[in-house]
């Protein structure tokens, strides 16, 4: 059976009076409604598909050839499948060609939440995608991940190669140097000298190839990055090396140089895997987006195509829910807009006839007729996006401060060897080179190269742990900088959606009068108290009718009824509305957007932390000032009606200050700031740039946050306390000839052994926070 | 000693064998997903039809 053909409500007793037949929301069939007005869709897939913001009659459209072509040319998907949490989601999903017919193969990326599927040809994927509904998860289809994914992955292997190789050479080289190490010569040492070389070789070149293509890649931009004293270091101590074996010494330094770059590979391929984890996220991006649009092909002829073949003059109609892509002029004669992704503004907009609807507004409700004027990069949304880009180029080659920190050591190291061995040459050539030597491979910036980013990826574990999702370790360094938080105030600190303030005392009565003028208006205020009185069963007005931007009336058993502004008495917050019976008022409702339930322990705990906070809004004074009272801020705390380029402007003027925002407004502040947080239910493009991304619905996650970056600057420093110590005791040794260059090749190994274990030790706090999730 | 012109040089190519192994199993996307795996053994082999 056809899970979208029956009624779920077709078995429930009908009580004539409520009785009124309906149109599904989603497909469109005629059907009836129990509660008319709460029951938008027929049945629970049409609800669900609707959720999933797939077009409507999403069958037709998922196989439709636009859509296989632009998805998946060869009968080969990419799902996200959100809601996946055990081995039996694993089982369930993998088992579908078991009982999808035309299903070939299923695979299931769990980490990623993505199902590879396989269909035979002529296989409808709407049908696979209901049926994935039906087992109770969602399914979004995935556009051009593969590019990434086999990048991502063949990338992976060639570092678990580098790796092995890197692993096998380096341990076979101790061995071998050991022997040398406790006394080993003649003919035999020559001989393991020579194994040496070999197993070097494979360092030298496969292992070392990406330090090589930093170096080059950072001098082209004419700057200085870790990979050029590693590199330096690296064909220093293998020039010598071979130099001595030319002279027929005894003194090379393979062993610690394999075990140096063995070292860091090995962090920095953790680093990354952890890295990549975190970005997964932001990468099924696109599921946020609704795959097309309704356009009007010929007269009465409208398809449903991918937004990307909609051109200039094309005709599109939208419908409730749906975000319009395109910048143009409206047709319909007026259209209630949400512009909250533009604007952050809490409550819908009314348009008229020709006025200008940017991409970003969401319709609030059906038919609404569009004329295109501009597509994609040249829409208003898409200019504030292409700027974001550019200032991300710009912010995209910072490094962390303990990077400058090792870069200026192992320069300075570099120089005083030099220097040294240009004065002491003078006296005695071949002790001068010896204690030069010396110097150089004792002050390698191994322990300090790995020091920092160990930390900082022992941080992003922690943090992932608690479904903190951080971009880069850049972060956890910068949040020792943080002067002040800034904060959107829509979809941040409030929930982001209207409801009923002081919840009243009223009877079922009048709610349910209340519920049957709002049933047919898709108002936020009539969403609100949809969800609220869930159980109620509105009353059926004749003479229904909305007046847009005034309010809702109807006539009930003789008597008019309006549900509007309360013009006599406004307040702060939010839209106050009354019931009037026959002109007279009933009562009074007041709506305001609730606080979310951290936003007040968060804002109270960074003020003891001496954060200065600020709440940037592009909604009106009035409902800014609102939430800041009940946060206990100052006037002076809050900017309301901003511009997304007042937001960037502001956070400019004020350096060291956090952004949290969620919409797409907040994006050119974020890219001005510090570092940019996304909270859960962050608009697409907030996802994809912000510096960190909060996955849980938790503000108070932001405090961890800080926590984490504090306790993994603690062992940064801490690290770095010990590697410099390190490196100017033995450097002042090796220089007054204590150390030799032997002496120094063991020390080597055993200042980055001490840096490791110290950032897997972590601090008391961190540790405790990756036990108690 | 002269035993070690033979040992030393069996150890590294027993090495190597494993090391070509690894990457055998690399190359193979035996490593391309540690997570899904795990859950994946817990899996009865008998499948019902009803999810």
């Amino acid at each position: 059976m056809d899970p979208l053909a029956y009624s779920s409500h077709s078995n429930f007793p009908v009580n004539q009076v409520q009785l009124r037949s309906s149109l599904c929301q989603h497909c469109g069939n005629s059907f009836v409604a129990f509660n008319p007005g709460s029951d938008l869709y027929c049945c629970q897939g049409c609800e669900q598909l609707a959720q999933l913001q797939l077009p409507k009659t999403s069958g037709a459209f998922l196989d439709s050839k636009e859509f296989r072509n632009l998805y998946a040319p060869h009968d080969h998907f990419d799902l996200y499948i959100s809601g996946i949490h055990c081995a039996s989601c694993v089982q369930i999903l993998e088992s579908l060609p078991e009982f999808v017919p035309g299903v070939l193969s299923s695979r299931l990326h769990f980490g990623e939440s993505w199902l590879e599927i396989e269909l035979a040809p002529q296989t409808p994927l709407s049908l696979v995608i209901r049926q994935i509904e039906k087992m109770g998860y969602k399914a979004h289809p995935l556009k051009s991940l593969n590019g990434l994914k086999n990048s991502r992955i063949q990338e992976r292997r060639q570092d678990l190669i580098r790796l092995a190789v890197a692993a096998f050479c380096t341990t076979n080289l101790m061995l071998l140097s050991i022997s040398i190490y406790a006394g080993l010569t003649g003919e035999m040492a020559t001989w393991f000298l020579g194994l040496q070389t070999l197993l070097f070789l494979p360092i030298l070149t496969f292992v070392a190839w990406p330090f090589y293509q930093g170096t080059w890649r950072s001098l082209g931009f004419g700057k200085v990055n870790i990979d050029l004293p590693i590199t330096v270091a690296l064909l220093l101590s293998t020039g010598l090396s071979f130099l001595s074996l030319w002279q027929h010494h005894d003194e090379v330094y393979f062993d610690s140089t394999a075990s140096f770059l063995f070292l860091i590979l090995i962090s920095r391929f953790w680093q990354k895997s952890l890295q990549q984890k975190a970005e997964s996220v932001s990468l099924f991006s696109e599921l946020f987006t609704q795959p097309g649009v309704w356009k009007k092909v010929a007269a009465l002829d409208w398809q449903y195509v991918p937004v990307e073949n909609v051109e200039p003059g094309d005709l599109l109609r939208l419908s409730q829910g749906e975000r319009l892509m395109v910048d143009g002029t409206l047709q319909s004669e007026t259209a209630l807009m949400d512009l909250s992704l533009l604007n952050g503004e809490s409550m819908p907009r009314h348009f008229s006839k020709g006025m200008r609807v940017l991409a970003g507004c969401r319709a609030h409700q059906d038919q609404v007729f569009i004329k295109v004027e501009k597509v994609r990069e040249q829409t208003e949304l898409g200019l504030i996006l292409n700027e974001v880009r550019r200032s991300q180029g710009q912010k995209a080659d910072v490094l962390t401060r303990a990077d400058r920190a090792a870069q200026v050591l192992i320069l300075g190291v570099l120089g005083l060897a030099a220097v040294f061995f240009a004065i002491y040459q003078t006296v005695d050539p071949v002790e001068a080179f010896r204690r030069a030597l010396a110097l150089i491979v004792v002050a390698c910036p191994c322990a300090l190269a790995l020091g920092a980013p160990l930390a900082l990826a022992q941080g992003l574990r922690t943090a992932l742990a608690r479904g903190i999702f951080l971009k880069s370790g850049d972060v956890l360094d910068k949040a020792s900088l943080i002067r002040g938080v800034a904060f959107d105030k829509t979809g941040t600190l409030t929930i982001g959606a209207l409801s009923l303030q002081d919840l009243p005392l009223l009877s079922d009565e009048l709610k349910s009068l209340i519920l049957g003028l709002e049933s047919d208006s898709h108002h936020p205020i009539a969403n609100s108290l949809r969800r609220l009185w869930r159980n109620i069963v509105p009353v059926n007005f004749d003479n229904w009718a909305e007046i847009a931007g005034v309010g809702v009336h109807g006539e009930f058993r003789g008597a008019k009824y309006e549900l509007r502004q309360d013009t006599e008495n406004f307040s702060q917050g939010g839209p106050n509305s009354a019931l009037y019976r026959n002109n007279k008022k009933l009562l009074s409702l007041k709506f305001g957007d609730e606080l979310h339930p951290g936003a007040q322990k968060l804002i109270e705990q960074l003020q003891n932390r001496k954060l200065s906070i600020s709440i940037l809004s592009g909604d009106h004074t009035q409902a800014t000032a609102h939430v800041a009272n009940a946060l206990g801020l100052s006037k002076a705390q809050i900017l309301a009606q901003m511009t997304p380029q007042e937001k960037g402007q502001w956070l400019k003027a004020h350096p060291g200050t956090v952004m949290i925002g969620d919409g797409s407004n907040d994006l050119l502040g974020m890219n001005n700031s510090l570092f940019s947080i996304a909270v859960k239910g962050s608009v697409f493009e907030t996802l994809k740039n912000a510096d960190v991304y909060i996955a849980k619905d938790n503000l108070l996650l932001v405090l961890d946050l800080l926590t984490i970056a504090e306790e993994t600057q603690k062992i940064v420093r801490r690290n770095l306390i010990y590697a410099l110590s390190y490196n100017l005791l033995a450097g002042a040794l090796a220089l007054v000839g204590l150390i030799g260059p032997l002496g120094a090749a063991v020390l080597m190994p055993v200042s980055s052994v001490l840096i490791v274990g110290n950032s897997f030790w972590g601090t008391k706090t961190l540790r405790k926070m990756r036990l108690f999730k | 000693m002269n035993l070690l012109y033979l040992m030393v040089p069996m150890a590294l190519l027993l090495g190597a064998g494993f090391c070509s192994a690894f990457i055998w199993a690399v190359r193979n996307g035996q490593f391309d997903d540690l997570e899904t795996p795990q859950q994946r053994m817990l899996n009865d082999d008998e499948r019902k039809n009803t999810p």
